[in-house]
């Protein structure tokens, strides 16, 4: 199995804009902030053709930088994502139609002054994949093919209900016919019955048309749904990647076993339960601590964990993992 | 759109200004027909009429509703065509500058490093200079006439269509469906001109609304002072000019109702504004 | 059995809006024992944050209550005159929003916010006021309180100023506290420990807890007992564990097969087809049906039956078997 879409050191820091009024605050002595965040730090990974990565984390770990850099929408500050070896941007511009995007929020992602028969075609017709005769018919087929009535092409996207929204964004995104899709949080903002009805729709259409996909979710249990392999995040680095099926199984990074421990599960007996919560908070990306970044949380930490940072190591069970105790 | 409009009829004070801020457009614009005079065929005038009071019946045997100006000017037909060139102005001015400052203003948010700086410092610099100096300026500079006043308008007011436009365009291509567009890829004019300026286009049509009766009453200052539009063209600021030595010696009528117009028109104008302003304004929305 | 802190009965409260009348909330009835944990669980439109407003008197027009009753320790709510309403609300009565920036002000400082609080309903010495503030950020798992009661919200991160907003609820020992999806907005390692502070919070001061959700994880393992909402109306209610194990209202079950936890890897959830009905045009029958896979004649015209036994209650003309 060969890769379809390579990530290789990527790297994404903010740095912070001053303004003329900042600087000159700066320079009586106020005190503006000039460190620069490092969003997603040296990360790399693999999607083989066919395969759906699930990415987690939780907020501010840096898993949407990083699908926004996978989705060609932000350019990285180092290091590189290519699909087949060809380069996703170039420039600060997307060269690619390859990889498509469907993001989380189905109300912001749509233009709210553009009939979504339109939204839909936009791409196809500027790319030449469909001519503006024959745009209806298309916009028609793939309506049909996200479960939406064709009918319903002129219509503005406030007149949908958020899980036709999303529907409508999904069916933007594979009108473009790309072989990658990136999730971006596509269920956080769904109903339950919804979510349900999303997800099936997502399983379906990337069975019939053989999608590579990255999927990122802060949600445990839609991850491991869609999820061939697991990648967890945590203050802009991978801690653990590997088949979604090993690591919740048996996590050996003390992060992803104290976030599985904390996810409340569906109790269906009577008994009282403990809940397990990672002691401490997310430290602030701004100064992430020496050596290991979980290390003041760890209950395993160590001298050693305080000084070096661990690597990504292949574990024998093909998982790979950042930590010096595990 | 028929929810909007019903909507605004909601507000009667503003649905009141619409009407009158309509009568008075319709007014103006068929003034050639309704007007019992031309005030501009100065064959047309009698002395003999100058300076008579509302309701005078004069030589050529109508009566002068509002009274006659120091020409024997009827003036209700001057008023009628003073409003007419008050409106061409401040509708040019206003959709001048609105092109002029949407553009600068999406130009800056868009392209953002130094020609965001550059644009931008200049907007602010010239907002926080008062518009009427920089008009005086400019007409003092190009002379009179018709363009060079919309000339001086237009550089007097572009900077606030360009404020407005920057921050609407700023929030607009942050928002998810821009991303959207850009991650397809599309070109960055198509995105410009198909999905961003749709949507900063209604905050800045509030702005021209209020803009053109800005326009409107700068342009009366500068013909009050003389400095506008050649005698042969009397706006509404030139008439209240002409009337105001004769304010002193009981003859108010000649600069009252043409400033009276001026000043419903633009409180008219202003009200429709702040309606518009309302409800578009998305915290507002119930 | 003691007797009920909270008595609500066929609670109903509307929107009159230019559309038409939206039946938010449409003949709501349970009862609450003091120190019990309620989850309300429902998807949105469901009625079940309405509910929640209803209850301390927090709705904003044009929604409306257009009737029944909630007698809350002897006295009924509704129609009580505002000062009144007032006195209650965070005193007796506390509310947990979401969005903790909802209860917190921004311009002054925690300490000064929990004095206040403290001091609108009883003379309390600034110093008393501090220390008992200090205490109650304590207890929520606010590190280092007493040096914390000088910040400003703005310097808490989220997880801790939500647990501001609890402990500003918590302040006067309430002894009802409506929670409305209060860590819906957190991350998983923050949610799990305000999930594990709340249950031993009711727990240690007997404190009634209505924890209003649309996540079925956290419900079955905070609430005491569960009540389903759909389209305004409670569909199904009981003790949780015996609710989420065996349904017997076809939604219920619709929403647990739903998740993906109860599904096997990669393969299709059993989803529940179509989306909710219109509040403004609710059916006559059942509001379920439309999406039922039970459904037929009988659930189009009279509304389902009320079925209640064992503490189980539930609204349904084909109810799903009771478990053996």
């Amino acid at each position: 199995m060969t890769a379809l879409v390579e990530a290789r050191a990527l790297t994404r820091r903010f740095d912070p804009r001053l303004t003329i009024g900042d600087r000159i605050a700066a320079a009586f002595g106020a005190t503006v902030e000039t460190r620069t965040v490092r969003a997603v730090s040296d990360v790399s990974f693999a999607i083989r053709k066919g395969e759906t990565l699930g990415l987690v984390g939780e907020s501010g770990c840096g898993k949407s930088t990083l699908g926004r850099m996978v989705a060609g929408i932000l350019p990285p500050s180092g290091g590189a994502i290519s699909v087949d070896g060809q380069p996703v941007m170039r420039g600060g511009h997307k060269t690619t139609t390859r990889i498509q995007t469907v993001f989380q929020d189905p109300f912001a992602s749509l233009n709210p002054r553009r009939r979504i028969g339109d939204t839909i075609s936009e791409g196809p017709i500027a790319h030449g994949l469909v001519t503006r005769a024959a745009a209806p018919a298309f916009v028609a087929d793939w309506l049909t093919r996200v479960g939406l009535d064709p009918a319903v092409a002129t219509r503005f996207p406030h007149q949908f209900s958020g899980g036709q929204r999303q529907r409508v964004a999904i069916a933007r995104a594979l009108a473009m016919q790309p072989e990658i899709l990136v999730c971006d949080e596509p269920v956080a903002s769904l109903d339950v019955s919804i979510q349900a009805q999303i997800l099936n729709l997502f399983l379906d259409l990337r069975a019939a048309l053989g999608l590579t996909c990255l999927f990122i979710s802060h949600d445990l249990s839609v991850v491991r749904h869609v999820s061939d392999r697991v990648a967890i995040m945590y203050l802009g680095r991978i801690v653990e990647i590997g088949a979604a099926a090993r690591i919740y199984a048996a996590p050996r990074h003390p992060y992803t076993q104290a976030l599985l421990d904390s996810v409340p599960k569906l109790r269906l007996d009577a008994a009282s339960v403990a809940f397990r919560p990672i002691a401490g908070e997310l430290p602030s990306p701004l100064s992430p601590p020496e050596g290991c970044a979980f290390h003041p949380r760890c209950p395993r930490a160590s001298d050693l964990c305080r000084r070096d940072r661990p690597v990504l190591t292949a574990q024998p069970d093909g998982t790979e993992v950042a930590c010096h105790h595990a | 759109m028929n929810a909007f409009w019903r909507e605004y009829a909601e507000n009667k004070v503003a649905l009141a200004a619409a009407l009158i801020v309509l009568i008075i457009v319709s007014a103006a614009l068929s003034a050639p027909w309704i007007a019992p005079q031309d005030p501009y065929d100065l064959a047309g005038l009698n002395l003999m009429d100058a300076r008579r009071p509302p309701g005078f019946v004069g030589s050529n045997g109508y009566p002068h509703l509002l009274g006659t100006d120091a020409q024997g000017r009827d003036l209700f037909s001057a008023i009628l065509y003073g409003l007419r060139i008050s409106l061409q102005m401040g509708v040019a001015a206003g959709l001048v500058a609105l092109s002029i400052g949407a553009l600068l203003g999406i130009l800056a948010a868009q392209a953002g490093g130094w020609i965001e700086t550059a644009i931008m410092r200049v907007v602010d610099l010239q907002l926080s200079f008062p518009a009427i100096l920089l008009a005086l300026v400019l007409v003092a500079v190009l002379g009179q006439g018709k363009s060079q006043l919309v000339i001086a308008l237009v550089a007097a007011q572009y900077a606030y269509f360009a404020r407005t436009a920057y921050g609407a365009a700023s929030a607009e291509r942050r928002k998810d469906y821009v991303e959207a567009a850009a991650a397809t890829p599309l070109g960055t004019l198509h995105i410009v001109f198909r999905h961003i300026l749709p949507n900063v286009l209604p905050p800045l049509i509030v702005v021209a609304t209020v803009q053109v009766a800005n326009a409107i009453s700068l342009e009366a200052t500068l013909s009050f002072l003389g400095l506008g539009l050649p005698p042969t063209e009397p706006s509404l600021g030139m008439l209240i000019a002409n009337g105001f030595q004769y304010m002193m010696s009981g003859r108010y009528w000649i600069s009252v109702y043409p400033g009276l117009a001026l000043i419903v028109l633009i409180v008219g104008i202003n009200l429709v504004g702040d309606q518009l302003r309302d409800q578009t304004n998305p915290r507002l929305r119930r | 059995m003691t007797a009920p802190l909270l008595e609500v009965t066929d609670l109903r409260t509307h929107f009159l809006t230019r559309a038409g009348v939206a039946k938010a909330v449409d003949g709501v009835s349970f009862s609450l024992a003091p120190g019990e944990i309620l989850g309300l669980v429902g998807e949105s439109g469901s009625g079940k944050s309405v509910t929640g407003f209803s209850l301390i008197g927090l709705v904003d027009p044009p929604g409306r209550i257009v009737g029944g009753s909630i007698c809350f320790a002897g006295r009924d709510l509704v129609g009580l005159p505002p000062e009144e309403m007032r006195a209650l609300r965070g005193r007796r009565i506390a509310m947990v929003f979401q969005d903790p920036q909802a209860t917190l002000n921004p311009v002054l400082t925690i300490g000064q916010q929990m004095a206040l609080a403290l001091q609108a309903h009883a003379w309390v010495s600034d110093r008393a006021a501090a220390e008992r503030a200090a205490a109650m950020l304590t207890r929520v798992g606010i590190p280092e309180a007493a040096s914390r009661l000088s910040n400003y919200p703005h310097e808490f991160s989220g997880g801790m100023r939500q647990r501001v907003a609890i402990a500003m609820a918590l302040l006067n020992g309430p002894e009802l506290i409506v929670a409305d999806e209060p860590t819906t907005a957190l991350d998983v390692s923050i949610q799990a420990q305000i999930l594990a502070e709340m249950k031993a919070l009711a727990r240690e001061s007997g404190t009634a807890l209505i924890w209003i959700s649309h996540d079925l994880a956290t419900v079955s393992s905070l609430a005491d007992r569960v009540l389903v909402m759909y389209a305004g109306r409670i569909v199904e209610s009981g003790p949780v564990g015996e609710v989420l194990r065996a349904p017997r209202h076809p939604y219920t079950r619709g929403l647990l097969d739903s998740l993906p936890a109860m599904a096997e890897p990669g393969q299709r959830l059993r989803q529940i087809p179509g989306t909710a009905p219109s509040l403004l045009a609710l059916p006559p029958g059942c509001p379920f049906a439309p999406r039922c896979p039970r459904a037929d004649a009988a659930c189009a015209a009279p509304p389902p039956p009320r079925v209640e036994s064992d503490g189980r209650l539930f609204l349904c003309h084909h109810p799903l078997e009771a478990a053996a």
